[in-house]
């Protein structure tokens, strides 16, 4: 089997995956308590309003036809309409998601930036200063809730230095860029509109470092645990015996293969940033898939939960995809097919 | 090693150097760097030829500056569309009430004279069968496009949201008794509404001042009407995220979830103190009290009263008080032994510490109300009929031949505006355990309690009740009327007397008469009802010191263009 064969293998498992959690997703939403029409239209609503509304939304019909019917809308890019926003949820997630990638892609290249050398340096002083700090700005990021961050954040970065905006995506005096791909820094990059770049990269970096913190203490940690164990191997003694620089042996022998297990916890990492991103978006007024997705939570918007929740269903598996190549490129000894 | 560790801080300093450069301050337009300058000359004249519609939004264009713009800083989640015939959440009429012009209106905070809007005159025909409103519109009125308003505006307003049948749809239709067919134009300046002769046309009159009832540009609408789901959607796709109105304001844009702008609309004879406000989303309170402090926004809008405490004596800063029109109730069900009781019932509404809630519970930011009609709206009853007397309430109870006995007791989770739900439900429970009665209290959300209260199941609930539109029937009505099924039913209260002294202070044309059977009904329910009112919380707002105008409306909206800084 091929490389292809091993991708489309993938891609079977992800579908199977999908399904699955349209299942579960579906028959959860629909047994927990609550009722929709009475979330969606409050107290007020008639009761022929309620009626109209289970039928619009084909609450009405058995759940399992709700669900066939569901999966045939979903065959066709139809993933059905919001209780709440009352828009089809395809155009609500085509503005929310870039959003929210935006801000993960962020949020993980500070982790890894910070988390990576943070956890070699640490890991190469073992038990000196270095190290005390990093297990401290590890232990701090690991225990640290993000609410309570972010407003410390912005305390600081905002109301005492004047650094930092405290929320959006962009000034409210700059107009965003012509939508490419819906990621204001990417777009106003490829759109050469500099203003705009430099407005959005200054409204990304509270929330992303926020968001990002608490991945960079656990890749610094792991990158320290793994680098350590590397450290005391044989191939490195013999490099070192070899009469190589320190440097060239740390980076160029120790470095790549203490990176597998921190590549594992970056894919994951990268799942649960997108799924996350909750308490940031709120603090940080940023309109992301994770407002969204609480609103739709709360206000029982099944076509909302079930768009986000197929939508997460897509990345993990994918991001475990991507690690798995990973895993490949960083050792030679790892093929797949 | 030592290389190692040279180069690791290298490539820190390198990030620290990257991360600086970012921080740097955006160029020109930040609201912090931009001080401001003399206040923009006001359009004086409308442009001569008529301002083209606006075309397909692709970005979201910015407001103008600081200096011309006010920053309004709030929680506009709830918006669902800038379409006068779908929005009926706070913050979409907040933004329809200032891009559209009604055919009738009230000014500022008033809710009890109406006045001339796109009508100059109306009068109220009795056609036998029916009720005529006929309506007379002003002379050279324009949209903001430039189009001339016409009957057929108001004809096609209307007629589109009966059909579309969104939300706003059951004023015309339930409150009104109107249908498609019932909405005519004899002329260019006439609009004839038929109704039913169970339809009261005193209150249709001020149901026509509510935000959905605005006057939308039916030449613009209709170029951009489309089929959904195999139906016209009567432009209601486009009219979602932008206006198409006369009022002092255009919605140049609503992004949801982010802000919507309003630009000052140049056809208007109304010209905005400010040219551009800025409602931006900002859906946490801490972060909005950040942004005021710091100059980012002109008004907060959903501070704690906590917060707003804390800005006192804050130079640069402004807090304010206003009017508001929700009335937070406790429902007895009337049919639930020993609810069923009258003199239980009476014995509640004597235990209860009022003063206690309004001044220490929120801390001074509610007014007490004991009866169904709010204070600010026509036939409000501000009478204190209750004090808090245990002895009375204990006499009461033994006069039902009650000792004491458990209930439940429910509300919804987290807060409602300003009132914690679940402590004033703690108050409460203290409360009715000094007569003997255990209130077993539980929180809910909206989605799990309110089925069980309409299905008439609830024993207790401590909820809250905001009028649709500002006519007092709206509330007399829902809390009086058993055949409604909205208040009375769902705390099973079936009282003919109650709904009859409604329907006829409902129909009565007379106003000062209509303020007397008002009168009589509250009075009748505060003693019979199922109810203990409990207050009106007031809204808080905070602001910088320099925003002037800033009169809030009770129903929900502020007329912007009178707002300046």
């Amino acid at each position: 089997m091929n490389f292809w064969s091993y991708l489309l293998r993938r891609a079977v498992g992800i579908l199977f995956v999908l399904i699955g959690v349209s299942i579960v997703t579906f028959v959860i939403s629909h047994i927990v308590p609550g009722d929709p029409a009475a979330a969606a239209l409050g107290d007020r609503a008639r009761d022929e309003q309620i009626e109209a509304f289970r039928t619009e939304y084909g609450l009405d019909r058995p759940v399992v036809e709700q669900y066939i019917r569901y999966v045939s809308g979903l065959v066709r890019g139809d993933m059905g309409r919001s209780i709440r926003t009352r828009r089809p949820v395809t155009q609500d997630l085509g503005e929310k998601l870039p959003a929210t990638i935006e801000l993960a892609i962020a949020a993980l290249l500070i982790a890894i930036v910070l988390g990576i050398p943070a956890g070699i340096w640490s890991a190469i002083h073992r038990n000196q200063l270095p190290d005390i700090l990093v297990r401290i700005f590890s232990l701090v990021g690991g225990s640290l809730p993000i609410f309570w961050l972010g407003l410390l954040m912005i305390g600081l970065f905002y109301n005492q230095l004047g650094w930092l905006p405290a929320g959006g995506r962009i000034g409210q005096f700059t107009p965003p860029p012509d939508r490419i791909t819906g990621m204001y820094t990417v777009d106003s990059f490829l759109t050469g509109n500099l203003t705009a770049l430099q407005s959005s990269l200054h409204h990304l970096i509270l929330p992303a470092f926020v968001l990002g913190y608490f991945s960079t203490a656990v890749i610094a940690r792991m990158m320290r645990s793994s680098m350590l164990e590397v450290l005391n191997q044989d191939y490195l003694r013999t490099a070192r015996a070899k009469g190589l620089k320190e440097r060239a042996v740390i980076l160029r022998h120790g470095f790549r293969n203490a990176l597998i297990p921190t590549l594992t916890i970056i894919g994951i990492t990268f799942g649960s940033l997108l799924s996350g991103a909750v308490l940031t978006e709120t603090i940080f007024s940023w309109p992301g898939l994770g407002g969204y997705a609480t609103s739709a939570a709360i206000g029982l918007d099944f076509p909302a939960v079930m768009g986000v929740t197929l939508i997460a269903g897509i990345i993990f598996p994918l991001s475990n995809l991507f690690v798995d190549l990973g895993y490949a490129w960083l050792d030679p000894r790892i093929r797949h097919g | 090693m030592q290389k190692i560790t040279r180069s690791l801080w290298v490539l820190g300093i390198l990030i620290a150097v990257l991360a600086i450069a970012a921080c740097a301050p955006a160029p020109a337009a930040q609201p912090t760097a931009a001080p401001p300058t003399a206040a923009p000359a006001q359009p004086t004249a409308a442009p001569a030829e008529p301002t083209a519609a606006p075309a397909e939004p692709t970005a979201a264009p910015a407001a103008g500056s600081a200096a011309d713009t006010i920053v309004y800083a709030k929680n506009i989640n709830d918006v669902v569309s800038m379409d006068p015939a779908q929005a009926y959440e706070f913050s979409g009429w907040l933004g329809i009430h200032n891009a559209y012009d009604t055919l009738v209106k009230f000014e500022g905070k008033d809710l009890t004279n109406l006045k001339p809007g796109l009508a100059t005159k109306w009068e109220t025909k009795d056609a036998g069968d029916n009720w005529e409103l006929v309506f007379t519109l002003g002379d050279n009125l324009k949209f903001a496009s430039g189009n001339p308003i016409t009957s057929a505006d108001v004809v096609y307003s209307f007629q589109r949201a009966i059909e579309l049948n969104k939300s706003p749809a059951f004023l015309w239709t339930s409150v009104g008794g109107l249908t498609v067919d019932s909405i005519t134009a004899p002329d260019e300046k006439t609009v004839v509404l038929t109704m039913p002769k169970s339809a009261s046309p005193a209150e249709f009159l001020n149901v026509l001042t509510a935000p959905p009832l605005s006057i939308v540009d039916s030449v613009e609408v209709k170029k951009h009407e489309t089929q959904v789901d195999g139906k016209n959607d009567f432009g209601n796709t486009w009219l979602s995220e932008q206006s198409a109105g006369s009022g002092p304001y255009i919605i140049d844009h609503w992004t949801k979830e982010v802000e919507f702008l309003l630009k000052a609309n140049p056809n208007s004879p109304v010209q905005p103190k400010t040219p551009n406000i800025l409602v931006k989303h900002v859906p946490e309170a801490a972060n909005q009290q950040s942004i005021l402090e710091q100059g980012d926004a002109d008004i907060a809008h959903d501070l704690t009263p906590e917060q707003i405490a804390s800005l006192a004596g804050k130079a640069d800063l402004a807090t304010a008080q206003a009017g508001n029109l929700q009335l937070f109730y406790m429902g007895m069900n009337a049919k639930l032994p020993p609810l069923d009781k009258p003199e239980v019932r009476e014995a509640i509404r004597y235990a209860i510490d009022y003063e206690g809630i309004t001044t220490q519970l929120l801390s001074g930011n509610a007014k007490i109300i004991q009866t169904i009609i709010p204070d600010g709206l026509m036939g409000a009853n501000t009478d204190i009929i209750f004090k808090r007397d245990v002895e009375k309430a204990k006499e009461l109870m033994k006069q039902a031949g009650v000792d004491s006995f458990e209930i439940d007791l429910q509300t919804y989770v987290g807060n409602a505006g300003i009132v914690p739900l679940g402590d004033l439900a703690a108050k409460i429970q203290a409360d009715l355990a000094e007569i003997g009665i255990t209130a077993n209290v539980s929180q809910q959300a909206q989605a799990d309690l309110l089925p069980i209260y309409r299905a008439q199941n609830a024993s207790i609930v401590v909820l809250y009740w905001g009028p649709d539109y500002p006519d007092p029937n709206t509330n007399a009505g829902p809390f009086s009327d058993y055949a409604q099924k909205v208040i009375a039913w769902r705390n099973n209260w079936d009282d003919p007397k109650a709904a009859e002294m409604a329907e006829a202070a409902k129909i009565e044309p007379d106003t000062a008469k209509r303020i007397e059977l008002y009168k009589e009904l509250t009075e009748y329910v505060a003693h019979n009802g199922p109810y203990a009112i409990l207050f009106q919380p007031l809204q808080l707002f905070a602001m910088r010191s320099n925003v002037q105008g800033f009169d809030w409306n009770p129903m929900g909206y502020v007329d912007l263009w009178s707002v300046s800084k």
